[in-house]
């Protein structure tokens, strides 16, 4: 009898302290802390990017001469992604845009929903449903003066169990008028990782 | 007496991990009628202050945007990596933008001076806070 109880306590506890083990946690972190979890792009290297390449332009002199007394139109182009990895880029260039319009220096355009304008524009003059009187005019749109594009390639180098990984954004204004660059700049990052010889 | 000490012992262990991991934060004070900056020490973790320090806050004009460069210096004669972070202040105080400073990660050699720009994130920013941590 007494051999069964105590069968049952410690299979009780057995469960009780691997359910235990099996929990998970969540709590939340600070979105601008530095992030080393993988040797993988991450939010910091993001981070690092966009502000880099927002400073970088504000400070260039052309470019302040450009701002001094108007708000130049500028459009995204895509950034090409010439590393091994899967990385949203619209995610960089869109963190880069904000900055710049909050910086009160440029407005923009934005390519991506052109279509879901144009949609909208056809359905207040078309569709019989809107006022006319209260349909926005089309052909008023401004257009975009300065294109921004750029390029993202990475090294990777693995030897034994260490790995390096060397990132390079470039990014440049180019005039699309005078097809000249205007304005271009590099961010540089260099990630290592080691693996533990146990797993630890 | 044991279970006197014992709490004097846990206070002096959490001061000392704390005097570890707060960061430093060094802050400049822009006088609106002069346009001249003074730098003051807002945080100022003696144990930290050892490895690592700003050395010169230099605050320059581009247009009407702002741009800081700050000189941070290696107080030890091995390479240390450390975060930094900057925010930026307008002429009444309030932080610009307060979920848009990051944290960067740097890395100086013995002895080394580096330095690091930003820029204000608008025409606004005046003043630059500096924090400076190491895990």
């Amino acid at each position: 009898m007494k051999l069964r109880t105590l069968a049952l306590a410690t299979t009780i506890s057995t469960i009780a302290f691997v359910s235990g083990c099996t929990s998970q946690s969540v709590s939340y972190g600070d979105a601008q802390a530095t992030e080393t979890l993988t040797k993988d792009f991450g939010s910091t290297d993001l981070q690092q990017i966009a502000a880099k390449m927002v400073d970088d332009m504000l400070a260039f002199p052309p470019v302040i001469e450009m701002t001094q007394s108007r708000r130049p139109v500028l459009f995204v182009d895509r950034i090409k992604n010439k590393t091994q990895e899967h990385i949203d880029t619209e995610s960089i260039t869109d963190t880069i845009q904000t900055k710049l319009i909050n910086s009160g220096k440029f407005r923009f355009v934005d390519m991506t929903s052109v279509g879901a304008m144009a949609d909208q524009l056809a359905y207040q003059q078309q569709s019989g449903m809107v006022d006319k009187r209260t349909a926005v005019k089309t052909g008023s749109q401004i257009a975009a003066e300065y294109m921004l594009n750029g390029n993202l390639s990475s090294i990777v180098k693995n030897s034994g169990g260490k790995s390096d990984v060397y990132y390079k954004f470039t990014f440049k204004l180019q005039n699309l008028k005078t097809g000249i660059v205007e304005w271009t700049s590099e961010k540089e990052i260099r990630k290592s990782a080691k693996r533990s010889t146990f797993g630890l | 007496m044991k279970q006197r000490l014992l709490p004097i012992i846990l206070c002096s262990f959490s001061i000392g991990l704390t005097a570890c991991t707060a960061p430093n934060a060094m802050r400049t004070q822009t006088d609106p009628n002069t346009g001249a900056s003074n730098v003051r020490t807002m945080t100022g973790n003696p144990i930290l202050a050892t490895r690592i320090g700003v050395n010169r806050i230099n605050m320059v004009s581009l247009g009407d945007i702002k741009k800081a460069s700050l000189a941070l210096k290696n107080g030890w004669f091995y390479a240390q990596s450390f975060e930094y972070k900057v925010v930026w202040f307008d002429a009444n105080g309030t932080e610009i933008n307060p979920e848009g400073a990051t944290w960067k990660p740097i890395t100086l050699q013995g002895r080394e001076v580096k330095t690091v720009q930003s820029v204000a994130p608008n025409p606004s920013g005046v003043d630059v806070l500096i924090y400076m941590k190491k895990d």
